[in-house]
């Protein structure tokens, strides 16, 4: 192992530290208020937080699949898949805004959304 | 005769390729997260480019990435692992071309993984129309840093062996 070696490993290393880091400072909030359900890149359904008082199963049947995500009043997660890889399944719950579950061979997209209004204060 | 010690070899190579991408696929990782995987195959890749260059090399991480698609890990996976195959020959080929005698195969390989996570996460994001997925990148770079330097250090001590026998060809005038 050469110097250059090493210091590609710690270059590739600290680039993934830092942008981590910014990520989950800057692209995650706090818990969000809305679920999405996106197929294909098209939105598919929408549910609000406010609107859930009990866990509440929704099935997706698509071209691609079937799969069962669960709301709860705060955090979704996805319960069942018929995809090959059950990766999404075993991600588990999501609550922050910005926080996703993907599954790739359904080309499926649960996020969480944060406040609908895109900006949170303006000073002058 | 002319060659066929060539096509012998790659064949041989893309063969070793085809069998660590399955046996990779019954390997369990114990922490699970979606995209992270040994990487195995690459090795094979690493090789050829080390010891034919691009063009050769393109052709084994094509037929690799295809074969083992239909063979283990489904067809859906195919887009993800052919662009991955081929942004990561590229890079390796410019590491090894521009920066050889300073880095060894370590470095290359631990390049490679990086471009291969870049392309899945832009093929992802296309195929999903989606750009969020790219927050997912950084925890993908760490894994393929990490893996692709114990592939860098297979690569290192395997390609020792078998330039002894590629020179030994070479030697003797055969089209290597």
């Amino acid at each position: 192992m050469t110097r250059a070696d090493k210091a590609i490993m710690i270059g590739m290393m600290l680039i993934a530290l830092i942008s981590m880091f910014v990520v989950n400072i800057f692209f995650y909030g706090p818990a969000g208020t809305n679920v999405i359900v996106e197929v294909d890149g098209q939105l598919y359904a929408k549910y609000n937080f406010n609107n859930i008082t009990s866990p509440k199963s929704i099935e997706i049947n698509t071209r691609y699949g079937y799969n069962k995500v669960e709301i709860d009043k705060n955090r979704a997660r996805m319960v069942e898949s018929t995809c090959p890889d059950q990766l999404c399944v075993q991600q588990g719950w999501i609550q922050k805004a910005n926080e996703m579950i993907v599954c790739l061979p359904h080309r499926l997209v649960v996020k969480i959304t944060g406040e609908d209004a895109g900006v949170d204060g303006v000073a002058y | 005769m002319k060659g066929t010690y060539k096509k012998v070899y790659i064949a041989m190579l893309i063969a070793i390729g085809l069998v660590l991408h399955i046996i990779e696929s019954f390997i369990p990782i114990p922490i699970s997260l979606p995209g992270t995987k040994l990487g195995l195959a690459n090795i094979a890749s690493l090789l050829t480019v080390a010891i034919y260059g691009p063009m050769t090399a393109f052709a084994v991480s094509t037929v690799r990435a295809v074969l083992g698609g239909l063979l283990a890990g489904g067809v859906v996976s195919i887009p993800y692992s052919l662009n991955g195959a081929i942004f990561s020959t590229v890079v390796m080929w410019l590491a090894l071309k521009y920066l050889s005698p300073h880095v060894s195969l370590i470095g290359v390989s631990i390049l490679g993984a990086g471009a291969h996570n870049f392309a899945q996460i832009c093929t992802a994001s296309i195929i999903l129309q989606n750009v969020g997925i790219f927050t997912y990148l950084p925890v993908l770079l760490i894994i393929g840093t990490v893996t692709g330097y114990f592939i860098g250090l297979t690569g290192n001590y395997t390609i020792k062996t078998l330039s002894i026998n590629v020179d030994k060809y070479r030697k003797d005038g055969g089209n290597f």
